[in-house]
């Protein structure tokens, strides 16, 4: 019995450290390879260690690309995300404590809008959101990617479900009494009890707006506009291992090192979040969950 | 907002709710001060030209303002059009939707040949017709076919000019070729050339002969050379795609008998050959891979003064024909309000001495007239320099027509369809059928009436 | 957890004043107004007016409205694929995402806290490479040579990375991609709702002779149900918009994959590498249509999102 039990945890540790290396491997690996250059990428073990000097020579290689590129990717994700979510939290804080905490004619029709607009292909509509910000003159402005990034459902949804379910109405009601109005009661009772929650949201919204995509890649179109992610795949097609024709003129090349290296740099802001939010995520999602 | 950054509210809070908070506070005051660009105002004959440039051409903008000092450019960096990114596709389809803004390209560089075409023909239809802004005489300087099957759409409309050349040729390791093959003559025939490369296989294997690895391989080195009609357009709106044809047949055959697909035509891209490029005996390749295979910032590259171009192998057909590679093109927009200052412009970037003698890396001018001065700076950097600057030349007329330029890649096809396959190891003849029933779809979707004289390929649709 | 100890009593008072759902006296009726209406025009102009105008679009034929658009696209021949491609994609992708993450979440929470906060942080880090990044590390780790998992690959006798990424491998491999950003958050969230079981439940279970796995299938299991839907109605939206993925490896294998893979890409390319937003409007109705219908069936169905 008791040998059994001790099989089942080293097979039980076993799978739990093949997913370790899943995940974990390819991390690892992308923080080694800017320390090797382009021949020993290629030549030496995947995980071997180059050296410090080459690391810090492929950083100043990929920060100084083509006058300082990278920068101004970062610059404009910094931008997008954060007036994306800036506008996205004035938004939907104070929606999703309407639609929790108040009462209107509508309210169950908006919150079922909502939802199904939540979890519909946001992508899809990309395209129409393109010609709706040409026709009132906002393409090649910083408004088309971010006015899009600001409407923000699935942050609505969290904060309605937070206000619903921790916060007690006879407080605010309470407030009420008191002779608070309405935005009083808002501010200065609900908004001090929803900080786990507004932290979920621009968590939510700040981690999708920097990752995304399409809607840059539809809306911006020259190097000076692109955020990160779309700087990544011009880098790809300045690599000659990628894209041979891009090659044949000597110093717009993109070597592998570098091409990781830009891939670190860009994921780094989302990573320190990563790394400070976790215990945010998990409260803020789990704030609705032992509820109903 | 205001709540947010409150610092009572925060006092108290977690440092890193409070490092989150700020980070996106700061950004988002960061956003607002660059906000303030508006969309610019409607252009007009004083707006500066706005001309579209890939990062290689930097050089290029340097020598046009050392030589126009008062010039009133806009120089704009963006991708030039690379595979697979279709920027001018999909830009000019929604300014031909919402109407062309001031801030669109009046003159573009693209380094996609089949751009052109497709850009210059319905339902875009976008680009100024040259004729009538680049004089005939320098028109007709160009070299080989490149303006009439390259630049000229189907209606007749002349829509680019051709900036480099990028036939193939035949590059050679002199030093590795004598090692291994003594004194023998540098082949002329596809049937010699693999042969060398059966040897390899047996004697020196890890030795190349070239690449099957990536999308343009076989149907730009070995196909297109070899005048396989696979993408040939025969008039307005039809295509001929004839994967019977022995011209195509020829040379595949020839590929799977010889024994070299996967072993001396590596399966791996030209560019990362297992042991770098001293492992490449001989390989049929573009011009610019001359210096972008064998030297480019490597540190494993072939020393200077080395690779000697001999002429691509004959086709197994006879013809003294080559294919292409990439090379790069001038546009100019139809929706230019300054288009003859426009076309001027392009003209001067394609023609102008001045522009071509930037560096080698620039690659040898379609432009005839330049090609001289060009290749006399090729002196030290490839061995043989007179074989090499007359391969060159010779190359550059000798490109094979009936490959045209379609709204499609041809490389992309064989790269989703074959790729593969053949680096799976299978034959490269069975794959054909497949490319050119996947052409097939490829024409039909864009609206052409496919012809295939062997019925091979369906031409329903 | 103390946040869990705050609701659980702010639930007692309100079931003590029984009024679930009514609102306390003296709320203003104008006031909700107020509070959703910088959300209202959003919705309104991002959410509403775009989705109307695709569908417009879609229905606007030469001959006035129709359908034509719809059988057009339809018989591309890169239409029914793309549709395949990514149900492909989607079967993979939350079959072996619903079984894994569980699987670790319980996992890992059977073991010590110090240890278990490791293991949690590993499988979450990797949700900062999102879309691009991890296109392009995966890129990599597909390359045959240079890869860390390049003996898995020559075992699977894939030598170059044309062999990694031929056309049957790629539901796998963008499965793979998904998978790797996408599982950790849902692990840490698995795990924070196995942390909200009472430990009296377990414990009563163990009592009564229920082994580890036992309590695991018949009570963790069931207490986490809802979790696993909501993670698979999320990823199944996020999973049919698939785009970045199949569009950078594209570019860097020089067309391999094609830029039809996915149906919005098939919509992209409609739209602006062929010049007709009709169609690509009709690709992203069909989209969005079958997107409305799960969202729809869920929301109706499911009392997943009820909270009233």
């Amino acid at each position: 019995m008791l040998a059994r039990r001790y099989i089942y945890r080293v097979i039980g540790l076993l799978v739990l450290l093949l997913f370790v290396a899943f995940f974990g491997v390819p991390l690892l690996w992308l923080l080694l390879a800017p320390t090797k250059t382009d021949y020993q990428l290629a030549h030496q073990a995947p995980l071997a260690f180059g050296s410090l000097g080459t690391f810090i020579h492929t950083f100043n290689r990929v920060i100084n690309y083509q006058g300082g590129l990278m920068l101004t990717w970062l610059k404009n994700s910094a931008i997008y995300s954060g007036g994306g979510t800036a506008l996205a939290l004035l938004a939907a804080i104070p929606a999703g404590y309407g639609l929790a905490l108040t009462q209107f004619i509508g309210r169950r029709t908006l919150l079922a809008v909502t939802l199904v607009v939540m979890i519909m292909p946001a992508t899809a509509l990309v395209m129409p959101l393109f010609l709706e910000a040409s026709a009132v003159n906002l393409v090649g402005t910083a408004w088309a990617v971010i006015l899009p990034f600001a409407f923000f459902p699935f942050g609505v949804y969290l904060a309605y479900i937070y206000f619903s379910s921790t916060i007690p109405k006879d407080l605010l009601a309470a407030a009420r009494i008191d002779g608070a109005g309405e935005w009083g009661v808002f501010l200065h009772v609900a908004l001090p009890l929803a900080r786990p929650i507004v932290a979920l949201v621009a968590f939510f919204a700040f981690v999708g707006d920097w990752t995304n995509y399409y809607l840059p890649f539809v809306m911006t179109y020259t190097n000076s506009e692109y955020p990160v992610t779309v700087g990544l795949q011009i880098l790809i097609g300045s690599a000659p291992i990628f894209s041979p024709t891009a090659s044949g003129y000597a110093g717009s090349e993109i070597y592998r090192p570098d091409l990781a290296m830009a891939t670190l740099i860009g994921a780094l802001p989302i990573l320190i979040i990563f790394l400070f939010a976790q215990r945010t995520l998990v409260k803020g999602m789990l704030a609705g969950a032992t509820k109903g | 907002m205001k709540s947010l950054i409150n610092a009572r509210y925060w006092r108290g809070r977690s440092l890193k709710a409070r490092v989150a908070v700020a980070a996106i506070a700061a950004t988002s005051i960061a956003g607002a001060s660059v906000l303030g660009v508006s969309a610019a105002s409607a252009k007009g004959k004083s707006a500066p030209l706005i001309v579209w440039i890939d990062t290689a051409r930097v050089p290029y903008e340097k020598a046009y303002m050392a030589a126009n000092p008062h010039a009133n450019v806009k120089w704009v960096l963006y991708n030039g059009n690379e595979n697979g990114t279709g920027i001018l596709q999909s830009k000019f389809a929604l300014w031909n939707r919402t109407g062309w803004p001031s801030d669109a390209p009046d003159v573009m560089f693209d380094s996609q040949n089949y751009d052109a075409v497709q850009l210059g023909s319905p339902p875009y239809n976008d680009l100024l017709n040259l004729k009538s802004y680049v004089p005939k005489s320098v028109l007709g300087k160009f070299a080989g076919t490149s303006m009439k099957a390259g630049c000229t759409t189907p209606s007749g409309q002349v829509v680019c000019l051709r900036n480099d050349s990028a036939a193939e040729v035949l590059w050679v390791n002199p030093t590795l070729y004598k090692q291994f093959f003594g004194s023998a003559p540098i082949p002329t025939t596809w049937a010699t050339f693999l042969a060398d490369g059966t040897a390899l296989n047996n004697a020196h294997p890890g030795y190349v002969i070239g690449s099957v690895g990536d999308g343009f391989s076989v149907d730009d080195y070995f196909l297109w050379a070899n005048e396989c009609p696979l993408d040939k357009v025969i008039g307005k709106g039809k295509i001929e795609i004839n994967p019977g044809s022995a011209n195509c047949t020829g040379i595949t055959n020839l590929m799977d008998s010889s024994g070299d697909v996967g072993k001396s035509l590596s399966d791996d891209s030209i560019f990362s050959i297992p042991g770098g490029p001293q492992k490449i005996v001989m390989a049929v390749g573009a011009l610019w891979e001359g210096t972008a295979v064998f030297q480019t910032g490597a540190a494993n590259g072939v020393p200077n003064g080395t690779m000697v171009a001999y002429p691509a192998p004959t086709a197994t057909n006879g013809a003294a024909v080559t294919g292409d590679l990439g090379g790069g093109l001038w546009l100019v927009s139809k929706h230019s309000p300054n288009k003859a200052a426009a076309a001027k412009l392009a003209q001067f970037m394609a023609t102008s001495p001045k522009i071509q003698k930037v560096g080698v890396d620039a690659g040898l001018p379609q432009y005839v007239p330049d090609q001289a001065a060009y290749v006399s700076s090729l002196s030290s950097v490839f061995g043989d320099p007179s074989t090499t600057e007359a391969t060159w030349k010779q190359a550059a007329a000798q490109v094979w027509d009936g490959w045209s330029p379609v709204p499609w890649s041809t490389d992309n096809v064989w790269a989703s369809t074959d790729l593969a396959n053949v680096t799976g190891g299978k034959p490269v003849s069975g794959e054909l059928l497949p490319y050119a029933e996947a052409l097939a779809n490829q024409a039909r979707l864009a609206g052409y009436t496919v012809e295939s004289p062997n019925k091979t390929v369906a031409t329903g649709g | 957890m103390a946040v869990s100890d705050e609701r659980i009593s702010a639930r007692r008072r309100r079931r003590a004043g029984g009024q679930r759902g009514g609102l306390p006296a003296g709320t203003s009726r104008t006031a909700g107004y107020f509070f959703v209406a910088i959300y209202v025009v959003l919705l309104l102009a991002l959410g509403v007016a775009p989705a109307v105008y695709a569908i417009a679009l879609a229905l606007s034929t030469s001959g006035g409205v129709g359908v034509s658009h719809f059988v057009d696209t339809f018989n591309f021949f890169e239409f029914l694929p793309a549709f395949e491609h990514i149900a492909e994609f989607e079967g993979i992708w939350l079959a072996s995402q619903t079984v894994f993450v569980v699987l670790l979440a319980l996992m890992v929470h059977t073991l010590k806290r110090r240890v278990s906060t490791a293991f949690r942080l590993i499988f979450y880090l990797p949700g900062a490479m999102a879309g691009s990044a991890s296109a392009i590390i995966w890129l990599f780790m597909f390359t045959p040579s240079g890869s860390p998992f390049a003996f898995i690959l020559h075992g699977l006798h894939y030598q170059v990375l044309s062999n990694t990424v031929q056309p049957s491998n790629l539901p796998i491999v963008f499965a793979i991609m998904a998978f790797f950003t996408g599982a950790g958050g849902w692990i840490v969230i698995m795990y924070g709702a196995l942390n909200n079981i009472p430990d009296e439940l377990i414990e009563a279970a163990e009592i009564d002779g229920s082994s580890a796995l036992q309590t695991a299938v018949r009570i963790k299991i069931p207490l986490i149900r809802k979790w696993i839907v909501y993670m698979l109605v999320l990823s199944f939206a996020a999973g049919s918009q698939l785009f970045v993925e199949p569009q950078i490896l594209g570019v860097a294998t020089n067309g391999q994959v094609p830029a039809q893979w996915s149906p919005n890409q098939l919509a992209y390319y409609l739209a602006f590498q062929q010049d007709s937003f009709n169609n690509a409007a009709a690709v992203s109705v069909d989209l969005l249509v079958i997107g409305l219908l799960v969202a729809v069936l869920l929301v109706w169905r499911g009392r997943l999102f009820e909270v009233e």
